[in-house]
């Protein structure tokens, strides 16, 4: 046991002398001297040399020289924020305390911290109260802080002292300019021009350059031309490699009117410059403004010749030029050029590059380029590319992945809002719409915001809520005023939110735009019939004495006929119809508008086909006349036809879905085309989200062909979503369709055995349309079926 | 022989994996190594002669979006485990929903109504007494690192600290999104964090410090890519800048830990007002006073630990924080406060007692702030649980009860007008509760710095 114990012993002893050993051998640090950081940091070694200095500082706070060194790295790596606290700690010994300060003033001047910047000065120059270094930098630090009158008064001290500083000059002379004190910074600047003129090589040719532009600078804002121009031309003439000399004889040349002067001037500063970039960018756009884009792109690819191999830069360029050109094939080949002949292309170069591809429809090679993005900035652009693809779930959920990590980037919201609404999700449709609205009107400069408040304002029409809407339409109006659907949409929400004064401004506003006047016309007519009546609308615009023959005013004179129709005087339509034919040389809408308002009138349907095909011959793409041709076809029950014309009609206009609904409508009338009528029907839901007769059809068709007895509970559900979508967001409908979404929501009540929600739904169809009689019938016969009613 | 060689072998591996053992408990520190305490411990920190305070104030932090308050999504890990082992304050106020005023009154102890400082060229003068004063006068080295420019030092609010920062980095580190539009001051505070993490290298052994930091990423809704986890709408944006400024207070903490200074340290944390998402029609703050933006958290951390969090009940505002941390470390009290020190009403909510009913809890805001001429349109709040009166100038009054009604929805003005009279009463005499121990002065903005204040989402005219 003595043994085992004393081998024990023996064990633990000679392990813990091992470990001492170890220990001791670990402690014997190599010395850090400054010498030896600074061959960490000569090697890269930047991170090392940090957390050898901390190692050592927190060892031994008081090496003051590495508090001193370590703040030096900091500053140089741009930590400002973390460098001045070893530096406070380094200014604690009177060895280091001067150029601690005065670094540490300069980190606070950096990250704007005038007032502590000052503090560190001043304890500088309280111990040398001569030192140059601290006196300047305090202007610096005064500025900084806006303590304006403070720099100028040591400006003015340092003057005295030192008057042939050109740094105490330029600092003097901003402190002026600051302090609104023209002719003062004038004087002062003059001042400096005199010291650089005494010894330029002792002053960098840049800042010769902006002291000559500056000066000829405020000559032109004297208005005094002449002498501007004659410093400028000094200038350019004695810097051609300063861009700011350039700029200000432009300037000086553009007052004069002399445009193709600067324009000469353009070409020679470039003959100077052969390899400057900007300046032959500068040359080749002012000549693509000009017309001449050939010589444009010569002049761009002269500087693709000057460097083998080519720069990157020059060859960015010339995608700038090609795409501005909308050449896209040749702007995405010089762009690829660009990015081939970058070590280390940026996010951003990669971005625009599959953005681009996106948009000149090259999705496979979009794809490759973001595959290269880092997370969220891939997502962004994968999202964009399966939206093209038409993969909707997919490039919803991964928009959200870069949406949550880019929160404010408006366009990405507003194509989640498009994709969401084409879903079917319209409450996240508008939630990333208003998000986009939020970030475009909170921050986004007006050129840069997308139709965010457009977007929303049509779901607040849509939901109803026209004040919402009309305020989105100005905010939207404000930066794109002449835009025809904002104008319209605000002439419609106004007429319904009880604004008529604003909607007619609107109105006025449309009629100044290109092809505005007929257009405003219409849509007041159509707002005055919803409102009053056709006969109403008829009236409007007999005293807008339009003249309905004209043939800017086609879209008039269609309005015009469907009301008069409305009153069952077509006899009166075929008349001012023929009457336009004649004035419009038999053009195909005004024939097609002709046959129209005589299928109305009951004429002979032999006579009205040759019309029609007279029409389609003239005029065969012409979406009014296929959808009269439609029509026509309709009721002479050639369907198949009829849904042909209205498919093409569709397919012309992607933008109204009003003939998809047609065809869809067609289809339906077939009970063996009930799939393909909802398929219709769903496509035109998911093209226009907002569109409620599409929802409405959708619920009325699946509720009308459920068999009798054994409905399908599924099937029923999903109507009743399509009803409820069409009576939530139907603020945009006319009051006849509103009605009917309401009636077609209590049917599929009824058929759900909901009496209770169906007689709700029929009593709010007869308060928006007190002549539905639809909604009259159901509520008599729920009534009828209630006990103790009817 | 042969198996005294083999036991000898046996001891030495013995012996060797004990040491082994015993090196890894050496390096093995413990996640919290604070002593465990409890509240009648509290007033033996003010003999304590190298207590340190930490105090962090969270900008727009709204209390029921902490886990610890209730918060059904895990946003804040790391202030939920500091409220674990410390105390935290259920039915908390700020006395403003906009910084400055706010904060004058955090800072003085002193309401609204009598600090005066009510609009935006208003600045707390010299004349006041700030605790950063008193602590550097107790021989505190005193830092401020501050993001929000209503508290810069041209309002009066850097008075009494050594270092007073803004932490500046220039650029924004790539990898931080901006989740607010209007989010255009620069920098995170993962700056701040990092310039607090250098100032703590920084203290040597035996000094005592004060470090006041201001975050501001939750006004700015800024998240990284790790902290955004809940969704994308504004409320979801809002919370992943509480998650992200959670992580960022959370390498504070680590360094605190590692540098030995969390069982020395008073960890005091709070907010200057909260946030709205349209629960009373406006989003952001600084437009009323409903719950949403004035009901704030407060966190005190000891340099022990509890054994169990402890909740106080009774209403506590932030007039009250400093009158606390003074007398919790022993230090001279404020000048005139309306707060008071809270050691009583931990004291009793550790021993069960019932809640202060009684106490009133004022907020005030004056909505013209932002506007350069005096056109004031004040709307003051009192709250005395469970009920809360707003008086609009003088014609607007709303009065709910929180506890039925803790969105503030049904106006019970018409129908307890018994109650409304007497909360009229209480709020008029607080708009008349006397002179403060200064006055507050007015300071000339140049156009930088309210283009700074216009990017932070104020509106000035």
């Amino acid at each position: 046991v003595t043994r085992g114990r004393s081998h024990f012993l023996v064990g633990l002893l000679s392990l813990a002398s091992l470990a001492m050993l170890l220990s001791s051998v670990a402690c014997q640090r190599e010395e850090v001297t400054l010498d030896s950081i600074g061959l960490m940091l000569g090697a890269g070694q930047v991170e090392e040399a940090l957390e050898t200095i901390r190692e050592e500082l927190d060892r031994d706070p008081d090496r003051y020289d590495l508090q001193l060194a370590y703040g030096r790295v900091l500053v140089l790596r741009g930590e400002h924020n973390l460098a001045i606290w070893p530096l406070r700690e380094a200014a604690r010994d009177p060895e280091f305390e001067v150029p601690a300060l005065l670094m540490l003033a300069q980190s606070q001047v950096a990250i704007g911290n005038g007032e502590e910047a000052l503090r560190a000065i001043n304890l500088v120059l309280e111990s040398d109260p001569d030192n140059r270094e601290a006196l300047i930098m305090r202007i610096e630090a005064h500025l900084e802080a806006m303590a304006l009158e403070d720099a100028l008064l040591d400006s003015e001290h340092l003057l005295d002292l030192f008057p042939d500083d050109s740094r105490i000059l330029l600092a003097r002379a901003r402190a002026l300019l600051l302090l609104e004190r023209a002719e003062e910074a004038e004087t002062a600047l003059d001042e400096l021009h005199v010291l650089i003129e005494e010894d330029p090589e002792a002053h960098p040719e840049e800042t010769q350059a902006r002291v000559c532009a500056a000066r000829a600078h405020f000559q032109l804002e004297k208005g005094n031309l002449e002498t501007a121009f004659e410093q400028a031309s000094e200038c350019a003439d004695r810097f051609p490699a300063s861009h700011v000399a350039l700029q200000e004889i432009l300037d000086a040349h553009v007052r004069r009117d002399e445009v193709e002067e600067a324009f000469a001037r353009i070409r020679a500063s470039l003959a100077a410059n052969p390899m400057d970039s900007q300046i032959r960018y500068l040359l080749a756009e002012q000549l693509r403004f000009r017309g001449e884009s050939e010589e444009a792109e010569q002049v761009l690819k002269d500087g693709l010749a000057l460097f083998d191999p080519p720069r990157s830069q020059d060859w960015r360029l010339l995608y700038e030029h090609y795409w501005q050109m909308k050449d896209f094939p040749q702007a995405l080949d010089a762009f690829e050029k660009t990015l081939e002949l970058v070590p280390m292309p940026s996010t951003g170069d990669l971005m625009q590059l599959a953005d681009a591809h996106t948009e000149a429809g090259n999705l496979d090679r979009a794809e490759e380029v973001a595959e290269r993005l880092s997370e969220g900035y891939r997502e962004l652009i994968l999202g964009r590319i399966l939206y093209e693809r038409g993969e909707y779930e997919k490039a919803r959920e991964t928009l959200l992945i870069g949406i949550r990590q880019w929160p404010s980037n408006p366009v990405a919201r507003m194509l989640l809002g498009e994709i969401s609404a084409r879903l079917g999700d319209l409450e996240t449709a508008l939630s990333e719409y208003t998000e986009a609205y939020r970030i475009d009107y909170g921050h986004n400069a007006p050129d840069e915001r997308t139709d965010s408040a457009k977007e929303v304002a049509r779901f607040h029409m849509a939901l109803g809520a026209y004040g919402n809407a009309i305020g989105f339409l100005n905010s939207h109006l404000g930066v794109k005023p002449t835009d025809i659907e904002g104008l319209e949409l605000l002439a419609r929400a106004a007429a319904r939110g009880g604004k008529p004064e604003l909607g007619n401004a609107a109105l006025n506003l449309l009629t100044q735009t290109p092809g505005g006047f007929a257009r405003a016309v219409a849509v007041q007519s159509k707002l005055v019939s919803e409102v009053k009546g056709p006969a109403a609308a008829i009236e409007a615009i007999s005293k807008g004495k339009t003249d309905l023959t004209d043939a800017s005013s086609t879209r008039v004179l269609d309005v015009y006929l469907r009301e008069l129709a409305l009153l069952g005087r077509h006899e009166a339509a075929t008349k001012y119809a023929a009457t336009a034919v004649r004035a419009n040389s038999g053009s195909g809408v005004h024939i097609a508008l002709l046959a129209r308002a005589r299928m109305g009138a009951g004429h002979d349907p032999a006579e009205i086909q040759k019309q029609i095909d007279i029409a389609r011959e003239r005029e065969p793409d012409h979406i009014g006349v296929l959808m009269i041709a439609g029509q026509f076809e309709a009721e002479q029950g050639r369907i198949a036809e009829a849904i042909e014309l209205y498919d093409r009609a569709a397919a012309g206009s992607p933008d109204s879905p009003a003939a998809a609904l047609e065809a869809a409508r067609l289809v339906a009338l077939d009970p063996g085309k009930r799939e393909e009528a909802l398929e219709r029907l769903e496509t035109i839901l998911a093209d226009h989200p907002l569109e409620s007769r599409a929802a409405t059809a959708l619920a009325k068709l699946i509720v009308e062909s459920q068999p009798d007895g054994q409905p399908n509970p599924q099937e029923l559900e999903q109507a009743l979503r399509y009803a409820e979508r069409a009576a939530h967001y139907g603020g945009s409908l006319p009051v006849v369709d509103a009605a009917e979404s309401f009636v077609v929501l209590g049917r599929v009540q009824q058929a759900r055995g909901d009496q209770e929600a169906a007689q709700a739904a029929f009593d709010f169809a007869l308060k928006i349309d007190g002549e539905n009689e639809a909604a009259r019938e159901m509520l008599r016969e729920a009534d009828a079926a209630t006990p103790g009613k009817g | 022989m042969a198996s005294g060689i083999t036991r000898a072998r046996i001891v030495f591996v013995i012996a060797a994996l004990l040491m082994v053992a015993a090196y890894f408990v050496v390096q093995l520190e413990p996640a919290d190594p604070r002593p465990v305490g409890d509240i009648s411990d509290l007033t033996t920190l003010r003999d304590r002669e190298d207590l340190n305070v930490l105090f962090i104030l969270i900008d727009t932090l709204r209390a029921d979006r902490l886990g610890a308050y209730g918060y059904e999504r895990d946003t804040t890990s790391n202030l939920d485990a500091l409220m674990a082992n410390g105390i935290r304050f259920e039915n908390h106020f700020a006395q403003c929903s906009w910084t400055k005023s706010s904060m004058a009154s955090l800072w003085t102890g002193i309401n609204p109504a009598r600090t005066g400082i009510h609009r935006y060229m208003h600045s707390v003068p010299e004349d006041a007494l700030l605790p950063a004063e008193i602590l550097r006068d107790e021989g505190f080295r005193t830092a401020g690192i501050w993001r929000n420019g209503w508290v810069a030092p041209n309002f009066g609010f850097s008075q009494g600290f050594d270092v007073y920062l803004r932490p500046n980095p220039g650029r924004i580190a790539p990898a931080i999104r901006h989740a607010h539009p209007g989010a255009t001051i620069a920098g995170s505070d993962l700056d701040a964090t990092k310039s607090a993490i250098e100032f703590l290298r920084t203290v040597r052994e035996g000094e005592r410090w004060f470090l006041y930091m201001h975050l501001m990423d939750i006004h700015q809704y800024m998240s990284d890519a790790e902290s955004a986890l809940f969704g994308t709408d504004y409320p979801d944006l809002y919370d992943n800048a509480i998650h992200w400024t959670d992580r960022n207070l959370g390498h504070l903490l680590d360094t605190l830990r590692e540098r030995g200074h969390l069982d020395n340290t008073l960890i005091v944390i709070a907010s200057d007002h909260g946030e709205a998402f349209r629960e009373h029609g406006t989003e952001g703050h600084a437009r009323n006073l409903y719950g949403e933006v004035i009901h704030t958290p407060l966190i005190v951390s000891l340099p022990y630990r509890l054994e169990a969090p402890l909740v106080v009940e009774s209403p506590t505002a932030n007039i009250d924080v400093w009158p606390t941390i003074l007398d919790l470390i022993g230090a001279p009290p404020l000048d005139q406060p309306d707060g008071v020190s809270l050691v009583t009403a931990i004291e009793r909510a550790a021993r069960g007692e019932a809640v202060d009913s009684a106490r009133v809890i004022y907020s005030d805001l004056d909505t013209g702030w932002g506007n350069p001429k005096k056109i004031s349109n004040r709307i003051m709040a009192a709250s005395r649980l469970p009920f809360r009166a707003h008086q609009r100038n003088e014609e607007g009054f709303e009065l709910y009860d929180l506890e039925s009604d803790p969105m503030e929805r049904n106006d019970l003005s018409e129908s307890r007008t018994d109650l409304a009279d007497e909360m009229r009463e209480v709020i008029e005499a607080y708009s008349d509760s006397g002179e403060p121990p200064w006055r507050p002065d007015e300071v000339e903005l140049d156009s930088l710095m309210l283009n700074q204040l216009r990017a932070l989402g104020y509106k000035i005219e």
